[in-house]
């Protein structure tokens, strides 16, 4: 490795950002070499000495786990202050949040109401649609981050035990973001998101008769049969590809989502 | 306490001290900053599913964080110094190499090195590029790695590498600037201070 190589590594040779054999590499290099060596010390120095004033933590309030589970369950509406000097903070946020909650449940029983079905038997879109809205509003974790059809594909056959095939799409129209495991009605799933301009739009792979799309406006078009529903707001997208269902959930409409259906059997 | 509000603790506990520090960097006040973490943890709470616990890692709680105070900024209900990020940003990695070759750094001594950093790094950090000093926040902080921090920033991890080697080299010019400020001229043909330990 030359000097310049050396170099250019340096930042993500303090960082452990180097793979093993591009580290030690690395480190063969500074031991050879005392000017190179000298550059990293001087890097390591300002990267100690920023750490040292960047975790002082002056304004931390201490880790107090009973504070903290009264705090969790005062989140769930039975009041409780997180630290004394700030009841009076988390009294008035708890009182706002109760409202809001009450808003909500209101809201959602009048939703289904309208929609005359009963609380506890949701349907396929609902329950699509939920788990893409807590996927974003909750920022909920990516468990593979990778743009890679075929990577997540892999990883998401590996976890769920279902033949799920990520769509592979343009991607100057789609973005693959990643993936993670999920559960639809109780049954492990498959969850790909992809980015599309601004907006996202969830893939997800499960098992699930065609009885569960039954809810839902049959489309037939050019040999395909793809069914659609529209629920708070969001498309709701599906198709049969052998066992499983595929289902992309967006706020983009229809025919901005259609590419993420999967293009044929298999 | 139940078993899930025991496993949600042990996903907060070692980055308790890291989600403060970033927050109080988000947040113009150290109140505002507590308020910061509380929501962060309420929100996880309220997501959170323990029977994936296995799943969750700490940079989930990081991406929660920068979420709320996004929506803050946006609604101007706190103080919260956050930069957009721009998506449409150049990604591609950045050569990282050292700007300024260390045959031009002015040579002192260890400890006239030590002084300066004291005096200057966090004066250095402060005038960075918000959106570089935010990759450093989070790098130094909050201990994440590099693919962590794009997850909490939403954008590709060629837009880390890229901003972190860009505020590096930043850091590393202004603590230059400073030295040479001091008066401590470079002698290139001086042999190495730094570094005469190893």
């Amino acid at each position: 490795m030359t000097c310049g190589e050396a170099r250019q590594y340096i930042f993500a040779f303090l960082d452990n950002e180097l793979d093993s054999a591009l580290s030690l590499e690395v480190q063969q290099h500074l031991e050879h070499c005392p000017l190179c060596a000298r550059e990293c010390e001087i890097e390591n120095a300002v990267r100690r000495q920023l750490a040292a004033k960047l975790r002082q933590a002056d304004e931390v309030p201490e880790f107090d786990e009973s504070a903290l589970v009264a705090v969790l369950r005062s989140g769930a509406r039975t009041p409780t202050g997180y630290a004394t000097a700030r009841k009076s903070r988390w009294s008035w946020k708890l009182q706002t949040m109760g409202a809001v909650a009450a808003v909500l449940l209101l809201a959602s029983t009048l939703f289904i109401a309208n929609r005359g079905a009963a609380p506890g038997n949701r349907t396929l879109a609902d329950a699509l649609v939920n788990d893409f809205t807590r996927f974003v509003s909750e920022a909920k974790p990516l468990e593979i981050v990778s743009a890679d059809s075929d990577e997540v594909s892999r990883w998401l056959q590996e976890r769920t035990a279902l033949a799920v095939r990520v769509p592979a799409v343009d991607s100057s129209i789609a973005t693959l973001q990643g993936g993670r495991k999920c559960k639809i009605g109780g049954k492990s799933a498959a969850f790909a998101v992809y980015r599309i301009g601004n907006e996202l739009a969830s893939v997800v792979a499960m098992q699930a008769s065609e009885e569960s799309l039954a809810h839902m406006r049959r489309i037939d078009r050019d040999g395909h049969t793809h069914w659609v529903d529209q629920c708070r707001g969001h498309t709701v997208l599906a198709c049969r590809r052998g066992e499983l269902v595929y289902a992309v959930v967006s706020r983009l409409p229809e025919d901005s989502i259609s590419l993420l259906m999967p293009s044929s059997d298999g | 306490m139940s078993e899930a509000e025991a496993a949600f603790l042990r996903l907060v506990r070692p980055c308790w001290r890291r989600l403060h520090l970033v927050a109080r960097h988000y947040a113009a006040s150290a109140d505002d900053a507590r308020d910061l973490v509380q929501e962060t943890l309420l929100r996880a709470w309220a997501a959170y599913s323990p029977s994936e616990e296995r799943a969750y890692r700490e940079g989930w709680l990081f991406v929660i964080q920068r979420n709320v105070a996004a929506e803050w900024a946006r609604q101007a209900r706190r103080r919260i110094r956050l930069v957009p990020i721009d998506h449409d940003e150049l990604t591609e990695m950045v050569g990282t190499e050292l700007s300024e070759p260390f045959e031009t750094l002015p040579s002192t001594t260890e400890d006239q090195f030590r002084e300066l950093l004291d005096q200057k790094v966090v004066e250095a950090f402060d005038s960075l590029d918000p959106s570089h000093r935010e990759v450093v926040l989070l790098s130094v902080a909050a201990e994440l790695s590099y693919r962590e921090i794009a997850e909490v920033l939403a954008c590709p991890l060629g837009t880390v590498m890229s901003r972190m080697g860009r505020a590096r080299r930043d850091l590393r010019e202004k603590l230059a600037g400073a030295l040479k400020a001091k008066g401590w001229k470079s002698n290139p043909s001086r042999e190495p201070q730094i570094g005469d330990t190893r």
